[in-house]
């Protein structure tokens, strides 16, 4: 069969161009919605920030030392802020590494009267991040900035 | 109104356009049967079972009755693996009921247990259950 040299069919030919148009919205549509619910799963940067800067533990849990008095997070952070304890640094991280699912993943910095200590490696644009401001028992603020890569 | 021939079709080019039609909605009622058929979008936790976990002397405890909850919440089966990050308490935990068959949902939370020496410690709780 030889195909027609004129440019009669052109109509039909756009109808199909338009109704791909109007699919590929409808597509897309559908696409965002379920992205959208996939956001919905897991941990995000505030969740795990809130659950542990409310937690209490024994000073000799954490830290070297053999004192089982209590203290909160904020405390004992704030301390390990200033003097650079290794310790707290290591439970930080196993904590952030099951937390987040994906070990390294994050990057949690505190800062405490201009000393920072920063634990986790990651890089790049975060998909969560939270900044909270705790008022330290021995006076000041712990600025903790969590975010979730 | 003029009539004419100009927006005629030819035979080809309605072959064209059907096939394209054909094609491009196929593709579309897929998506959508694929995209209804995922019925665990509507599962979710119950995650009052988390009150029931709590530490003492050291030790993370389940002190709730894991049957009851299933029955309750309709599910086929839960299985929940509990672990302390940091090891000063040595203790994961696992607390399981039912078979994990079907439509699945899975989750992790990060909750802080109280323990009956007056700390508090967070629990990483990962959890799947099943209808």
């Amino acid at each position: 069969m030889r195909l027609r040299k004129d440019r009669k069919g052109i109509t039909g030919v756009m109808d199909a161009m338009i109704f791909i148009t109007i699919m590929m919205i409808v597509f897309a549509g559908m696409y965002a919605i379920n992205t959208d619910h996939d956001d919905d799963i897991g941990l995000d940067a505030s969740d795990i920030s809130e659950q542990i800067l409310s937690s209490k533990f024994s000073l000799c849990d954490i830290t070297d030392s053999e004192d089982t008095v209590l203290v909160s997070a904020p405390d004992l952070f704030a301390a390990s802020v200033i003097s650079g304890d290794q310790l707290t640094i290591e439970y930080l991280t196993d904590l952030l590494d099951a937390a987040s699912g994906l070990p390294g993943s994050y990057k949690m910095t505190l800062t405490y009267k201009d000393h920072t200590m920063t634990v986790g490696n990651g890089d790049g644009t975060p998909v969560s991040k939270c900044t909270k401001s705790t008022t330290v028992t021995y006076g000041d603020q712990l600025i903790t900035v969590l975010e979730l890569f | 109104m003029r009539f004419d021939k100009k927006g005629d079709i030819g035979f080809p080019e309605a072959m064209m356009s059907v096939m394209i039609v054909t094609v491009v909605l196929t593709l579309f009622l897929g998506a959508f049967v694929l995209n209804s058929n995922n019925s665990s979008d509507d599962l979710t936790f119950n995650e009052e079972i988390i009150n029931d976990f709590s530490i003492e002397c050291s030790e993370l405890k389940y002190n709730g009755d894991t049957e009851a909850y299933v029955q309750k919440n309709g599910y086929t089966g839960v299985s929940i693996l509990c672990t302390v990050p940091g090891g000063f308490i040595d203790c994961d935990l696992t607390v399981s009921c039912g078979t994990l068959d079907g439509s699945m949902f899975s989750d992790r939370y990060l909750v802080t247990i109280k323990a009956d020496d007056g700390r508090s410690i967070p629990v990483l709780f990962e959890v799947a259950v099943c209808v």
